[in-house]
């Protein structure tokens, strides 16, 4: 019966034009991010900077050779001069980086702005010459290209780091507040949606049809299980679109740190659209007219923008007492753990505890939505308050 | 099967719903369900379905507690209509019908048995919304037909309907009766009441006043009704036993009036004989309208009666 009424809310929802249109929009809209931000920054993928080299009188062949010190380090684009006036006034407009002039005796002369910061350029170019002065003196010293090999070999070492700081927490903080987010925002949207779908029903008085059939319960249970199934399904078009996207235009490779935070996130997207659904459907029991629903929404979504604006101001202390406190607490657990988890300075146990804790929350929450439910279903008309409402609850259980 | 309420009572705040009410209905009955507004009609049925919780009293269903198995075997119209506007009728049944206990299958077969029998087929993949009060009512029905149910409680089914639906709503009722079912009803339009009940309830101000066939509680009436049609133009008679002449009489050689039950109709025709040519004579109990008002008190708060 749970799932009749879930296959229900996906049925009416799923084909209605504003859910299409928004999921096409958010999908589009992030396959269009990846392309522009493909476009802006450098179709190579490689991310490196680019720096433009004014010539004078330079043997073209160099230019190799300085292509080649500057790999990995940056993209150089040359441009020639005729004369060292030319070079100088294109260094002061800002279209070139450094000028390098060579047919001197002095030898080469490198010129920048001294306005502008020192970059790279420069000593990438030195590299090269110093590269090209090793080979001229080599040969001058009878030694082949083998040799020359030989000498420039460097003496193979290992790395190893100290202290736990490396980048797969760094990628996971990133994941944990990307997570975060879009547990907001799902919650919100789509709680409201739940909030939305109950008052419907009061409105349309249908509810009286449907609870000569179920209970309130199954009714809400139903409710948040369909409207869940659909917000995660939404979720992962979205994302999977973003994901292939990146896959196939910016070829990035998805850093390991990255998956492992995965199942605590959906753990927490989950339970948390669960607990606050049920909050949500019992705000929405409240009143029986759509125009009423967002004054007693808005307590509801207070403790998750609380939870979420201590968490992101929390990125660089995860282990304060007050976030400890609130990746407990069912309101603002969705939006908390996952940051202590990326930070690392989560045990086993406290993930189990927390998960425990908001299971229970949920079950809590469901009996006092349904409950609600139970006793408002035939009070149209004014807006029940919260305290009323806590006293309803209550008086029933009795 | 048996449904049984008595000594039903329910306040909400300072307001009395339901004082002492008490209903029977049995299987292949219609009982019509009378009273003015107010009188606690809707909060009765609401509380046949679960939907009210009540003061005190008793609901039975062949002498046990009605539960949620007794009520998944009730079809329930409620007054204020429910649907979900934006699916469609088929659809709309069918779900009803699985919240019913129906599997899909069963549950659609069904929805399109009633949708035909509503007459509702070429509107069957409309949206709700989309159709008339009228149509909109006829979808209300099938909702609370598709699992074919024992008991059928309908919130004023007739309102707000044309008489070509008032008398596909009453044929369907009365085949439901013929199947076996049994089905109350509340209604103001008593003449409709008067001729497809055999029995009714009456309830005024949360009380049960009257519970009896039609035809014993016109009988029992202190009055009767005489009427008498003449030959011309009605005369001037001023009758020489206790009477009250109606002024709703239409025709003009027809009188009416409203007179005790004890008067002898052989007098009041010798009477009327030696005023002119009468041509039509009848003396009969009163009409079940004028049976409610003798009981609910035509001055009843917020009583209004209406009859088509």
């Amino acid at each position: 019966m749970t799932w009749a009424v879930a296959k229900r809310e996906i049925l009416v929802r799923s084909r209605t034009k504003v859910f299409r249109i928004i999921t096409a929009l958010l999908v589009v809209g992030a396959v269009a991010g990846v392309i522009l931000s493909a476009v802006i920054g450098g179709g190579d993928g490689d991310n490196l900077p680019t720096s433009t080299i004014g010539m004078v009188d330079v043997d073209p062949t160099f230019r190799p050779q300085i292509t080649a010190a500057a790999v990995d380090i940056a993209t150089i684009d040359f441009t020639d001069f005729a004369s060292v006036a030319d070079a100088e006034l294109a260094l002061t407009d800002g279209a070139i980086d450094v000028a390098m002039i060579g047919g001197s005796s002095d030898g080469t002369e490198l010129v920048w702005d001294q306005s502008v910061r020192f970059d790279n350029t420069a000593a990438i170019i030195r590299s090269a010459m110093q590269q090209d002065a090793f080979a001229a003196n080599a040969a001058d010293l009878g030694l082949g290209a083998d040799e020359l090999e030989q000498l420039f070999t460097p003496p193979s070492t290992s790395e190893r780091f100290l202290g736990e700081v490396d980048d797969a927490d760094g990628v996971r903080t990133f994941v944990a507040l990307i997570g975060i987010v879009g547990t907001l925002f799902l919650i919100q949207v789509w709680g409201s949606l739940v909030a939305m779908s109950v008052i419907e029903e009061k409105a349309s008085r249908v509810i009286e049809v449907l609870l000569s059939h179920i209970t309130p319960r199954v009714l809400m249970t139903g409710k948040i299980l369909g409207l869940g199934v659909l917000a995660l399904s939404q979720a992962i078009v979205i994302l999977g679109g973003l994901l292939v996207a990146l896959l196939l235009i910016r070829d990035i490779e998805v850093p390991a740190g990255a998956w492992s935070s995965i199942p605590l996130i959906l753990g927490c997207v989950i339970t948390g659209f669960a607990f606050y659904s049920a909050a949500f459907g019992a705000a929405g029991s409240l009143v029986s007219r759509t125009e009423d629903a967002q004054q007693v929404m808005l307590p509801v979504m207070v403790p998750l923008f609380v939870g979420y604006m201590v968490a992101t101001a929390s990125v660089g202390n995860p282990d304060s007492t007050l976030i400890k406190v609130m990746s407990f607490i069912p309101f603002t657990m969705p939006v908390t753990l996952p940051l202590r988890a990326a930070a690392g300075a989560l045990a086993l146990w406290e993930v189990a505890l927390a998960f425990a804790i908001i299971i229970v929350g949920t079950v809590l929450m469901m009996r006092f939505a349904a409950r609600l439910y139970e006793f408002t279903l035939l009070r149209t008309g004014s807006r029940i308050g919260w305290r009323e409402a806590l006293w309803l609850a209550r008086g029933a259980s009795v | 099967m048996e449904l049984t309420i008595a000594g039903l009572q329910k306040r909400y705040g300072d307001v009395v719903a339901l004082q002492e009410c008490d209903l029977h209905v049995s299987s292949g009955e219609l009982l019509g369900f009378l009273g003015p507004n107010g009188a606690g009609k809707t909060t009765t049925m609401r509380g046949i379905l679960g939907l009210v919780s009540l003061d005190a009293g008793s609901i039975t269903w062949d002498g046990k507690p009605v539960g949620r198995d007794h009520r998944r075997r009730i079809g329930y119209m409620p007054q204020e209509r429910g649907l979900y506007a934006r699916m469609r009728v088929h659809e709309q049944i069918v779900y009803v019908g699985t919240l019913a206990g129906l599997d899909k299958a069963e549950a659609a077969r069904r929805a399109d048995r009633w949708i035909e029998r509503v007459g509702l087929t070429d509107r069957a993949d409309d949206l709700v919304e989309e159709l008339s009060t009228g149509n909109k009512q006829r979808v209300q029905l099938a909702v609370a037909l598709v699992h074919e149910p024992e008991l059928l409680v309908l919130d004023e089914p007739f309102a707000g309907l044309d008489p070509v639906a008032v008398s596909t709503m009453t044929e369907i009722m009365l085949d439901r009766v013929a199947d076996g079912a049994a089905v109350v009803f509340s209604s103001h339009q008593l003449e409709l009441v008067q001729d497809a009940c055999e029995r009714v309830t009456i309830i005024a101000a949360g009380q049960t006043v009257a519970s009896a066939p039609v035809a014993e509680l016109r009988e029992r009436s202190d009055h009767r009704e005489l009427v008498v049609t003449w030959a011309h133009a009605r005369p001037h008679w001023t009758p020489m036993f206790e009477s009250t002449e109606q002024s709703s009489t239409l025709s003009p050689n027809v009188t009416h009036f409203d007179v005790p039950r004890g008067l002898d109709p052989a007098i009041a025709l010798a009477d009327a004989n030696a005023h002119g040519t009468v041509v039509g004579f009848s003396f009969e109990p009163p009409g079940l309208d004028s049976v409610f008002l003798e009981l609910v008190g035509s001055d009843t708060d917020n009583a209004t009666v209406t009859s088509p």
